[in-house]
């Protein structure tokens, strides 16, 4: 893994345009390649025709020869100078010398689709959007596809897979005849606020707030902060008379006019969790769920739901005894990265923003290393990764087991993981010794390789002296901590949490 | 149809440029007298394949003659001017410098010497302008790719004046009488031609002059050294 001396300003582009509108266009710049690379350079270039006329018939691609690439966008026509990427010919090769296709097939299926897309930046912790939303076009095509056959879905999947990300592209970036709406939930401890919540994501979405009829105003949008802020109020106080009715209203004056409503409910089981932990919280949380059931199931015309919460929320709810259709739902899931294609991907990209070769070797060593690419840890050490290689210029293999040993899993990424520590603490809010229990039960899982699910049962009613809450319990954990179940067996199914958990929190 | 002919050579074309570019930087990072670096050549990229419309009129003016040597079929692997580059040197010494680093790099390298071969073409700095094919005063290596078969590069070696003055002539007169070849004289006169050549002759003595105080200022600081 090394920093490309890219110094040379000659080279080799490939200048891929859109068929039908060539001002549409990103290139390939090859810094200056030595005589020992034009046969490799020939191979680069042929590869590429041939990906583009095999796989993306919508694209044309020109080559040339650069001898200054300062001046290139005066050379060629219509250039996007901005969207201009350099690569070492090296990148494109394993260390045997044979072409990676998936990598040349990344670049082009990244940066095709997106007129201003750019190459990924590493994003720790912070929601991906833009050029750094990254290959989630499956799942992307799986909700339009959906919601447009009429179903309301749900997105599951464990923490940190990118959810909320996710449901901000698809908010962003609605389907032609679309208009979607974010809601964030997290904070939100009632049906109030629930309802409060997508009131506003509609007023401050011009796109939505358009299809708000029956007495709000269409340009509630365009109110300053004080006098929305004013109305929010006026509303709260309508709303705690009597949120069915309020709800009822609220989503009946939701018509679009023109085209379809998506209203994306993201962090929906923290909603849930805040409200279980009020008081008479089951019942207002059963009563919620139920009325939006109803909503669902009588909604108007052109209006569709997508939840997204934690993979095991339906069984969640169904463990604290709370009847709900979520299960129901047309459900898409959020897989980890697959280390073959799109964990490969990623980091050749996002490195190749950083201006760093990694080889494919390399990002094997990586892979192997994290076990089950979750992309917040991915991101985690790829970021540890680029520093050290800028400090030195280059890091071997071994230098990076060293990095992943000391520096990911040591002490100065602590505060990386202190999710993890927190989300210990908010068990205590369940019961006195959950939090206790849940380590006991971690500590175990991390140094097994799996555990019988009765054997954790049971340390679980030996530290909280409560049974009944371990199933509960059990399946936030599994959201939570990457908990996998199969044939009575547990095991935890995140290789650098088992790691971390045995370097950090086993021996406490 | 010359894009997708010329695949090969833009390739050819990648590499010397590479090359040249870290001649020529490793030339520019010499120091002159006062320990201070000048500025010694550059590479001129501009113009370094030829236009289709130059080459159609190649092609046409070939096809004119008794026995051509190239045709549409296989131009691409036989004219050996469709690439070209220019090395631009401040002094006429300057020209030397490149020349001999030109040299000694490629007969101590075997890579490059696998890759393609290397000929100094005749040298038109000091040839008679009745016995130059163009006007301006230039040394021209041809290099042969042995890597792609029949792909050839022109490199041009001058002085900036002789560039500067290529550059009006090229405009001004070159294509004019490169278009219209059977009636040449009617657009340029006798005087008009010879002036142009003058022009260029001159160039070339400022340059000699150039050169001489340039000698003179250096053998003084050296002795002074």
């Amino acid at each position: 893994m090394k920093i490309r001396k890219l110094k040379n300003k000659n080279g080799y582009i490939l200048v891929i345009r859109d068929r039908h509108d060539p001002a549409d266009n990103f290139s390939i710049f090859l810094s200056g390649p030595s005589f020992d690379q034009l046969n490799a350079l020939k191979a680069v270039r042929e590869s590429f025709a041939s990906l583009i006329k095999e796989e993306f018939q919508g694209c044309l691609m020109e080559d040339f020869s650069v001898g200054d690439l300062r001046e290139v966008e005066y050379e060629l026509a219509n250039l996007n100078a901005d969207r201009i990427f350099s690569f070492a010919l090296e990148d494109f090769f394993t260390d045997g010398g044979e072409f990676v296709n998936l990598r040349a097939r990344a670049v082009l299926s990244f940066l095709i689709c997106s007129k201003e897309k750019l190459l990924p930046s590493i994003r720790t912790g912070g929601v991906a959007s833009g050029s750094d939303f990254f290959n989630r076009k499956q799942e992307i095509e799986q909700v339009w596809e959906k919601v447009e056959k009429g179903f309301n879905c749900i997105l599951r999947a464990p923490r940190r897979f990118g959810k909320t990300s996710l449901a901000i592209y698809l908010a962003s970036h609605p389907k032609s005849g679309w208009r979607a709406c974010y809601v964030d939930l997290e904070g939100e401890q009632s049906p109030e606020g629930f309802i409060l919540s997508i009131l506003k994501s509609m007023a401050d979405n011009p796109d939505c707030s358009e299809c708000l009829t029956n007495g709000y105003d269409r340009n509630i949008h365009t109110l300053t902060p004080v006098d929305k802020q004013k109305l929010y109020e006026q509303e709260r106080e309508n709303i705690q008379e009597d949120w069915r009715a309020y709800g009822n209203k609220l989503f009946k004056s939701m018509k679009p006019e023109k085209g379809k409503l998506l209203i994306l409910l993201d962090e929906f089981s923290f909603l849930a969790e805040n409200i279980l932990k009020t008081d008479s919280g089951k019942e207002r949380l059963a009563d919620l769920l139920e009325w939006f059931e109803d909503i669902r199931k009588n909604q108007p015309e052109g209006l569709f739901f997508l939840i997204s919460g934690s993979e095991h929320l339906p069984s969640f709810l169904e463990s604290k005894g709370i009847e709900n259709d979520l299960s129901k739902l047309s459900t898409i899931r959020l897989e980890p990265f697959d280390q073959d294609s799109s964990a490969h991907e990623f980091i050749f990209l996002a490195m190749a923003k950083q201006n760093i070769s990694v080889s494919p070797k390399e990002v094997s060593c990586i892979l192997e290393l994290m076990g089950k690419i979750i992309p917040y840890f991915l991101q985690l050490f790829l970021d540890i990764l680029v520093k050290k290689c800028r400090a030195g210029q280059e890091i071997t293999e071994t230098q990076i087991e060293a990095a992943y040993r000391r520096e990911l899993l040591g002490v100065e990424s602590k505060r990386h993981f202190e999710s993890i520590t927190r989300q210990l603490d908010r068990y205590k809010d369940r019961g006195q010794d959950f939090s206790e229990a849940a380590k006991r039960i971690m500590t175990r899982l991390a140094v097994e390789e799996t555990v019988e699910k009765k054997t954790l049962a049971s340390e679980w009613a030996e530290v909280t002296r409560d049974q009944e809450s371990f199933q509960s319990m059990f399946e936030i954990m599994r959201d939570d901590f990457y908990l996998e179940e199969q044939g009575g067996h547990v095991r935890l199914d995140s290789k650098i949490l088992k790691d971390w958990w045995r370097a950090h929190m086993a021996a406490h | 149809m010359l894009e997708n002919r010329t695949k090969d050579h833009e390739i050819f074309l990648t590499g010397i440029m590479g090359w040249l570019n870290v001649i020529i930087q490793e030339l520019n990072k010499r120091t002159d007298i006062h320990g201070r670096r000048r500025f010694i050549c550059k590479l001129d990229t501009t113009n370094r394949k030829k236009h289709w419309y130059s080459v159609a009129e190649k092609l046409w003016r070939e096809s004119k003659k008794e026995e051509p040597k190239y045709d549409l079929k296989n131009f691409h692997r036989v004219m050996t001017d469709l690439l070209r580059l220019r090395v631009v040197c401040n002094f006429l010494s300057d020209i030397d410098s490149f020349k001999s680093a030109l040299k000694q790099d490629y007969e101590g390298d075997t890579l490059k010497q696998e890759n393609f071969l290397m000929e100094e073409g005749s040298d038109a700095i000091y040839l008679h302008p009745e016995e130059r094919k163009s006007g301006h005063r230039s040394i021209k290596y041809l290099f042969t790719s042995k890597l792609f078969q029949g792909v050839f590069l022109e490199l041009q070696i001058m002085t900036l004046f002789q560039e500067g003055w290529d550059q009006k002539d090229h405009y001004l007169i070159y294509e004019h009488k490169r278009r219209l070849p059977g009636k040449a004289n009617e657009n340029f006169s006798e005087y008009e031609d010879s002036l142009v050549h003058d022009m260029s002759g001159s160039l070339f003595v400022l340059d000699k002059l150039f050169d001489t105080i340039k000698k003179k200022l250096e053998e003084y600081h050296h002795e002074d050294s």
